[in-house]
């Protein structure tokens, strides 16, 4: 692994971002704006049901975001290199493309970061939410959503080279696809059996059942972690594993030189 | 390997399904040598150089590249290896030179900036210097992507059409820009156009490609002689060209 072609990668969206409106828009607007959007639903069930569901709704928009943005921007990044045609001239440079997934993975990470800060900011100054409450199981609840979404964007990205750019509106359609399992901003025990089987295989209804009780309790439950954990593992094992065997796959048809 | 082979390629093969795009091709190029890839569109061309990027994979046959395995040491490689093609363009989306720092970047060179002023002075781009790629002509796009297949001075150079979409007079500078850049520098280059003019001003060696095989292959002079005409004195590519393409056709049909 070669750091400074990360940092070349990193810097190649660095630039970008500052040259799109709607790059700067992913990083602010939209996880502010879904913030403001949740934010007022709370304040409206704070009246009715008290602060516990509320800091539920808001911790699970927080977090939902961490999951989300990350998991897109990975696409995303990938496709303008396809959009661009500028991916046969990276790929023709002695970049290993687990360099070019890490670059992608940094830049995608200092974003959310960011998004975090203006959503952690919005949160505690206008509607009083802090998501430090959540303590260092914050920080273990944002590995876990980190980790699943690296895999979901590896994944991502992997279709779109087996597939071509035509499946690229996957990128921003598949998170919202598996929401309703993922017990956002509600218990799993909600939906009904054969939702919960499936929710059980994700990682995220482990990482939400694990901030609300976290929100209700102040404890952190380990075994919600734990099982969240081992299925990252898994799934980002099976992810890069499936886009290794992918890109050997369209470097043999050379589909891999007919994408961009 | 001799001492001073840059390029080796054995019994080179490659089909996509039933279409075969390379059939057994050979070919090598010696240190500061320019090979002119010419051949019909679907020739096989633009495959062998993805295969000599490692971008597509070979069904059969090597390529080492500085006497080394290309698919063992792809990266280690292509650190002395560029790339161009006017199909190719840099990120439309980012200014010239921040296209240039990125590819620098890539190929960690350590006083980028004193490099990427040097290119855009020697393709008289200087000014151009903070327009964004989507905003320049075809022309100052393609110097652009000149600019970055010389980033890191490679040692071989790997030009598909580099110069597609440049007007003549443009073309003619770019040639002998490119002619100079390749001596002082040592270059090794293969080199594919269908402007004939262009394959006559800069190659040593020329192999024609037709249907993935080699059909012909020598100095410019040497081709005109055996294709066209044995007392001929000065290269015709152009008609080289059409001559093959068309005996081609007509034995297919």
């Amino acid at each position: 692994m070669n750091p400074v072609r990360i940092y070349a990668i990193m810097t190649r969206h660095y630039f970008l971002a500052t040259h799109q409106l709607e790059r700067f828009f992913d990083v602010f607007f939209f996880p502010v704006f879904a913030l403001v959007l949740w934010g007022f639903l709370s304040q409206y069930v704070q009246g009715i049901q008290g602060s516990t569901l509320a800091s539920f709704l808001l911790g699970g928009i927080i977090l939902w975001v961490i999951f989300e943005r990350v998991g897109t921007d990975l696409g995303i990044s990938f496709m303008f290199d396809i959009w661009e045609r500028n991916l046969i001239n990276v790929l023709s440079t002695p970049i290993t493309f687990l360099e070019y997934l890490s670059g992608l993975i940094t830049i995608s990470l200092i974003k959310v970061f960011i998004s975090f800060l203006a959503m952690w900011m919005v949160a505690s100054f206008f509607y009083g939410f802090s998501v430090t409450s959540l303590g260092l199981g914050l920080a273990l609840f944002g590995m876990n959503l980190i980790l699943f979404a690296t895999a979901f964007g590896i994944f991502n990205i992997t279709m779109v080279l087996r597939f071509g750019h035509s499946v690229g509106p996957l990128t921003w359609i598949l998170p919202f696809l598996i929401q309703p399992f993922s017990a956002v901003f509600y218990p799993v025990s909600v939906l009904p059996e054969v939702f919960q089987r499936i929710a059980y295989f994700l990682p995220l209804s482990h990482t939400f059942e694990g901030m609300r009780y976290t929100l209700n309790t102040g404890q952190f439950h380990w075994n919600e972690f734990t099982t969240a954990f081992l299925f990252n593992i898994i799934y980002l094992t099976l992810s890069i594993a499936l886009f290794a065997s992918v890109l050997n796959k369209v470097r043999r048809s050379g589909k891999l030189v007919k994408i961009v | 390997m001799s001492k001073n082979l840059i390029l080796e390629v054995k019994n080179l093969k490659k089909s996509f399904g039933d279409f075969v795009a390379i059939d057994d091709i050979s070919f090598s190029l010696e240190e500061g040598h320019i090979l002119g890839f010419l051949g019909p569109n679907g020739a096989g061309k633009s495959t062998s150089i993805f295969c000599l990027l490692g971008l597509i994979k070979p069904d059969a046959g090597s390529i080492s590249i500085f006497g080394k395995d290309l698919d063992k040491h792809r990266s280690e490689v292509l650190q002395d290896v560029n790339y161009a093609s006017a199909e190719f363009t840099l990120p439309w989306n980012l200014t010239v030179w921040e296209s240039l720092f990125v590819f620098s970047k890539l190929y960690s060179i350590k006083n980028s900036k004193k490099r990427i002023d040097e290119l855009l002075d020697m393709f008289e781009i200087s000014h151009l210097k903070n327009k964004l790629i989507r905003e320049l002509s075809m022309g100052q796009r393609a110097r652009g992507s000149l600019c970055k297949a010389l980033i890191n001075n490679p040692k071989l150079l790997l030009l598909d059409e580099p110069m597609a979409s440049m007007d003549p007079d443009v073309v003619d500078k770019g040639i002998k820009l490119l002619k100079q850049i390749q001596k002082e520098g040592n270059i090794s280059i293969v080199y594919t156009s269908h402007n004939m003019w262009e394959i006559e001003e800069i190659a040593n060696n020329i192999i024609f490609i037709n249907h993935g095989t080699v059909v012909a292959s020598g100095t410019p002079l040497e081709l005109t002689q055996k294709v066209l005409k044995q007392g001929a004195t000065e290269p015709n590519l152009r008609e080289v060209f059409i001559h093959i393409s068309r005996s081609e056709k007509n034995e297919s049909s």
